[in-house]
């Protein structure tokens, strides 16, 4: 199961993911895909043709983290988590995830899944 | 009598399924290892063919039942006609309205760099039309009876003559939708008819700039290629038997690694693109030229990346020669950024302190970039520039005017090497481990391995040059670093084993081998009494003050500490082994 969170910060993400588990050499010892997206771009920054910065990106205060969770996500993480237009910045490569994701993303947020006109 | 014969386990990775390695000994499946990725997408392979393998999905459900779950709005489908296959599987579909609204509709959202492709063949009416609906994609229309493109709104298409009247229509799009349809039609710009009909077969919706060969579904979506949990046997460097990759956890965090002229790439500087030019290392017409067009005296494409972190980062571009072969791969603006120069008729790069170049065959390499980024300035652009020479630029834009090279598979991560090409389509993707594992725990009543009594032979190469301390392999009482025999890829050049007692390092042997180089790998105990070695010689005989594995009772591969890894043989003996046997087994 794919899921994004978003925390106050990165001490904040670090202590839940932490709290995932690690082993006495303080890598992880849980199964789960972490992904440590970080203060994510909201609004790309302009540049002109030599590349030089017209104005900065806009990032987002908060830090971001997606989860392939091994089986269902855990709950005590369930108040972090966010949803936004199919794929976001980023996504795991698994079909099975991205369809229950995109499944559970429509149900909660149908606004983010436009009806089809009726134009000719 | 073959000392083969004499080994309780052997593993040549050559068989497989979904989840599982077959081992060719035992027979009884007692050796066979489970296999997890949980990527299909983000997993690619270089298979027999020489060519970079995927994972594919038709997302259609119910591809070629155009009666169910398809919504039919003035129109009929009839099924049992003949298709362009032979079979009797396509079907008609015919307009029995006049509402302007005759169409076949599935409802699909979806995102991303996709292709959308239908057979098709003339009935009464000549034309089909394809809509991406309820966001902003293309109406696009297919000459039926000439097998020519009508108007396309957007992205690529391309109609393709498949015999008998049939053609495979296909358009590639990159955007939202939530609804795909289908049109008989009288003309080009003409939806509005009161009747007639085509015929249709195989609809599939897949990612990517290309429609590939069809995949069936029914109720829900269907894979092929790489699938999430297949083990990928490995044909890179034009190698004539496989070898089991397992890598490590990886993103991409090139939006569209395939189709350059996306928005989520920054643009371009003195140049066109033309998608789908000629044939990518993938082996299908989706490889992009990049060409200069006289507007400066440079080409370039490029995208600003804000990295999360400080750490080394590889961007890499698979790159074929055009009139120009000298192409620039760089990390620009970072705090450690910088650039590579490569050669791409005689493969060769600048310096090797600058990155890597490796030759896919047919004459397209993969010419990689590495530098340490500091966290004093984590913002910069991934470049690529076509260079008149490996350390001079054009002139002036007359010069670069007209200069071109094929481009396919940007990839972009954090790491100090780079690892199998992740597709990305609109957005980063992760490809998660691979986790090669005993499943159950059992080797000691299998007889696979003795209590406390036993000879682990391994044929493996590390993959990469990362200084850090990376595992990739723990044979060991269960999955986890407590109790065993671990082999390790040190900070330095080498590789260490450790013996592993009760969470703790009892023993530890340092510098047998070397990394990024084919090793095989020995170790033979008997209680207390270990040998190690490597690659026909002798590193430890009963030495040091080993405890001993008598806890080993199988196998795992490391997936959050993990050294990328290709394995070419694994041997197990239920006995500790002699000397000239060690000697013998372990010679390259």
């Amino acid at each position: 199961m794919f899921r994004k969170y978003e925390f106050k910060n990165e001490t904040e993400a670090n202590t839940f993911i932490d709290g995932l588990g690690v082993d006495e050499e303080g890598n992880p010892s849980h199964p789960h895909s972490i992904v440590r997206l970080g203060n994510i771009v909201l609004t790309e920054g302009t540049y002109d043709s030599e590349g030089e910065v017209i104005t900065e990106p806009v990032l987002s205060s908060k830090y971001h983290v997606d989860v392939l969770w091994q089986g269902d996500a855990i709950s005590s993480w369930d108040n972090k988590m966010v949803w936004c237009p199919p794929m976001g910045v980023h996504t795991f490569g698994s079909s099975r995830a991205i369809a229950e994701w995109t499944e559970k993303c429509k149900e909660l947020h149908p606004e983010y899944f436009p009806e089809p006109s009726e134009e000719i | 009598m073959s000392l083969l014969n004499k080994a309780s386990l052997i593993q040549i990775p050559s068989g497989y399924k979904d989840g599982t390695l077959y081992s060719a000994k035992p027979t009884n499946g007692d050796g066979d290892f489970t296999f997890s990725r949980g990527s299909n997408l983000a997993a690619t392979r270089v298979n027999s063919d020489g060519l970079i393998e995927k994972g594919r999905e038709n997302l259609l459900l119910q591809s070629n039942q155009f009666d169910t779950t398809w919504g039919t709005y003035d129109t009929s489908v009839t099924s049992g006609q003949s298709g362009y296959d032979g079979s009797s599987d396509a079907w008609l579909l015919d307009i029995t309205g006049a509402t302007g609204f005759q169409t076949l509709r599935q409802t699909i959202s979806n995102s991303g760099a996709q292709t959308f492709s239908v057979y098709a063949k003339a009935g009464t009416l000549n034309w089909i039309r394809f809509t991406f609906a309820g966001g902003t994609g293309p109406t696009i229309y297919f000459d039926l009876q000439n097998g020519t493109l009508g108007s396309v709104g957007g992205g690529v298409s391309k109609i393709e003559d498949v015999g008998n009247g049939w053609y495979r229509c296909s358009s590639f799009f990159s955007g939202s939708f939530t609804e795909l349809r289908i049109y008989p039609a009288t003309a080009n710009n003409n939806p509005v008819q009161s009747s007639g009909n085509i015929y249709i077969q195989h609809a599939q919706l897949e990612a990517g700039l290309v429609s590939t060969p069809y995949i069936e579904t029914g109720a829900t979506t269907a894979q092929a290629g790489i699938l999430e949990d297949m083990p990928r046997l490995d044909y890179s460097g034009g190698a004539t038997c496989p070898s089991l990759l397992l890598e490590p956890q990886r993103s991409n965090l090139i939006l569209d690694s395939e189709y350059f002229s996306s928005s989520t790439w920054q643009g371009t500087t003195g140049a066109v693109l033309t998608e789908n030019d000629t044939t990518s290392p993938e082996g299908v017409q989706n490889a992009t030229k990049i060409e200069g067009d006289g507007a400066a005296s440079f080409i370039r494409l490029y995208d600003f990346q804000n990295f999360a972190s400080a750490g080394d980062y590889s961007f890499s571009f698979f790159a074929k020669a055009g009139n120009a072969n000298f192409i620039e791969v760089s990390l620009l603006g970072y705090d450690g950024g910088g650039a590579a120069n490569f050669d791409l008729l005689n493969g060769t790069i600048d310096d090797v302190a600058n990155g890597s170049i490796e030759d896919y065959g047919n004459g397209w390499y993969r010419c990689t970039c590495i530098k340490s980024i500091g966290a004093t300035d984590l913002n910069g652009s991934a470049n690529l520039y076509i260079r008149k020479s490996l350390t001079e630029n054009w002139d002036n834009a007359a010069e670069a005017n007209g200069k071109y090279v094929y481009i396919y598979g940007a990839m972009l991560e954090e790491g100090s090497y780079p690892t199998s090409y992740i597709p990305t389509y609109g957005s980063s993707v992760t490809r998660s481990s691979d986790a090669l594992e005993t499943s159950p725990y059992d080797y000691q009543s299998q007889g696979v391995l003795g209590a406390n009594v036993g000879t682990i032979i391994l044929d493996c190469e590390t993959i990469g040059t990362s200084t850090g301390s990376n595992d990739f392999h723990m044979f060991g009482e269960a999955k986890s670093i407590a109790d065993g025999y671990l082999f390790r890829a040190n900070t330095g050049t080498t590789i260490d084993i450790l013996e592993r007692d009760s969470n703790s390092t009892s023993a530890q042997w340092t510098g047998i081998a070397v990394k990024q180089t084919r090793n095989k790998i020995a170790v033979s105990y008997s209680g207390s009494d270990v040998d190690v070695y490597a690659n026909g010689v002798a590193k430890s005989l009963s030495s040091g003050t080993p405890v001993g594995g008598g806890n080993i009772n199988g196998f795992a591969n490391s997936t959050s500490n993990s050294a990328g890894l290709i394995i070419h043989q694994i041997l197990l003996f239920p006995n500790k082994l002699t000397n000239d046997e060690l000697a013998d087994l372990t010679t390259l």
